[in-house]
């Protein structure tokens, strides 16, 4: 390939290294009816799975299907407010900004129940003493702030119990 | 023009309604029925699937990697194979088709689906536009609609009576389908009595903004004589695409001279393309613009 020979006003003229072209897309997020039944219930501090009629497995947040079966969840199982921590992180990266004092635990937490861990933060505990097969507790916003969102559990923290097994928790880690 | 090795055939088929926005169901609720609709067209069970191939876009629905979480809906458990294009539905068959002329595959299961609904549908196609000259200037696909369509009525390529033509005739074909969002029997006068909505372009000269889904189940050669009485056999496959930057493209519809080919064949010897509104009935061109396209034909 031959040399590109710039005409005499542009050369000597600083190149383009890099363009920035800012680009912001708004949706507006369908949970679908199993998860709009899991959001509904949180907002009156339940939290409900779903069963698998094949497998019997229950999900949460559940999305309205098996994923290994591929049916219909349709049968409710409210779910307890305590659960095993089944893996978890320590976050030393600022994330979130100045939302949350690092360093701070991101945590699965199978909740009493179900089949499928969810993700939450670990507080209230020194970030090192956080471990697999803790048992915890959800800690709800004021009742007066509690909707229809995830955000309603502001964290979940130690409850005091002897660690689980890790038999109860294997299938999860 | 290849020979193809194997014949291929749609076994079933089943689609959801098309609506303007279906906002009381995710992407997988949407799916699952017509999923199982499909298979028990088929009297198969996913068991017989060798392959499954999905056709959606991430842009749509606003979440990246949506189309894993979609796999939800066919339970992919024991272990499937599987492939994803980020393109349509038809695109996801093709795919579906050339592997299963490596005889690897017998059965496949082809889905497609998509949500215009979450977003605004004329800004995110934006999106598909090159990102340095274009996206920064947002131009809507109505807007390079427009664009295209006046270049073509000042060259005389084409009439509004004639795209107003196309829209009729697209809703009649769609009369008899209960799916489909956009349908009837309308005169193209009717239409044309319409405001323009962005000039030159009404209402009718541009795609609905729908949410839907659709799947397909093929089958090779016996295996397809053994699930479907009537098979609808696939006989050739035109896949046309654009270049990307809009200044090369051709935009009053003319094929160039070197790639011009006889159109898909058809009983009236006329162009197949569904929106093609030829100038002569002998004349293998078609319209919008087609600057560059393959036609696989046997």
């Amino acid at each position: 390939m031959s040399d590109i020979t710039l005409p005499e006003r542009l050369q000597g003229v600083e190149p383009v290294r890099s363009i920035r072209t800012p680009a912001r897309l708004d949706y507006v997020y369908t949970p679908g009816a199993a998860g709009s039944r899991f959001l509904r219930e949180v907002a009156h501090k339940r939290l409900v799975g779903q069963r698998c009629p094949v497998c019997q497995k229950v999900y949460v947040p559940p999305r309205g299907s098996c994923p290994t079966d591929g049916v219909a969840t349709e049968e409710e199982v409210e779910l307890g407010h305590t659960g095993t921590v089944t893996s978890f992180c320590v976050v030393n990266v600022p994330f979130m900004s100045n939302l949350m004092e690092i360093p701070y635990v991101s945590a699965l937490i199978l909740l009493d129940g179900s089949d499928i861990p969810i993700m939450h933060l670990i507080q209230e505990v020194p970030y090192d003493e956080v471990h697999s097969g803790m048992r915890v507790e959800a800690v709800w916003v004021p009742d007066d702030e509690v909707g229809p969102t995830l955000e309603s559990i502001t964290h979940f923290r130690p409850n005091g119990e002897p660690d689980a097994p890790f038999e109860s928790y294997k299938d999860n880690v | 023009m290849a020979a193809h090795k194997r014949d291929v055939a749609i076994v079933s088929f089943a689609q959801t309604k098309h609506e303007r926005a279906i906002t009381e169901i995710n992407e997988v609720e949407m799916l699952m029925p017509i999923l199982g609709e499909a298979l028990a067209g088929a009297g198969i069970g996913k068991d017989r699937v060798d392959f499954v191939c999905s056709g959606s876009s991430d842009y749509l629905a606003g979440q990246p990697f949506s189309f894993v979480m979609t796999l939800d809906a066919f339970g992919p458990w024991p272990p499937i194979s599987e492939s994803h294009v980020d393109m349509d539905g038809a695109w996801a068959v093709y795919e579906a088709w050339v592997k299963m002329q490596t005889g690897k595959v017998d059965v496949a299961l082809i889905y497609a689906y998509g949500k215009s609904s979450p977003g605004d549908i004329r800004r995110v196609l934006t999106r598909q536009l090159d990102p340095y000259y274009l996206q920064p200037l947002w131009p809507d696909p109505i807007a390079l609609a427009a664009l295209q369509a006046r270049l073509g009525l000042e060259a005389g390529t084409f009439t509004v009576e004639q795209m107003a033509e196309v829209a009729a005739r697209s809703r009649r074909h769609a009369a008899d389908n209960p799916y489909a969002q956009v349908q009837g029997e309308v005169d193209a006068a009717a239409l044309l009595a319409d405001d323009e909505y962005l000039s030159p372009l009404r209402t009718h000269d541009c795609a609905p903004v729908g949410d839907g889904a659709a799947v397909v189940v093929l089958a090779a050669g016996d295996v397809a004589r053994e699930l479907s009485d009537r098979p609808a056999w696939i006989r050739g496959i035109d896949h046309r695409i654009e270049a990307h930057a809009l200044g090369v493209r051709d935009l009053r519809g003319r094929c160039p001279p070197s790639r011009r080919r006889p159109p898909p064949a058809s009983p009236t010897g006329r162009c197949t393309w569904p929106s093609c509104t030829p100038r002569s009935p002998t004349r293998s061109c078609c319209w919008p613009g087609r600057s560059a396209w393959v036609t696989t034909r046997w």
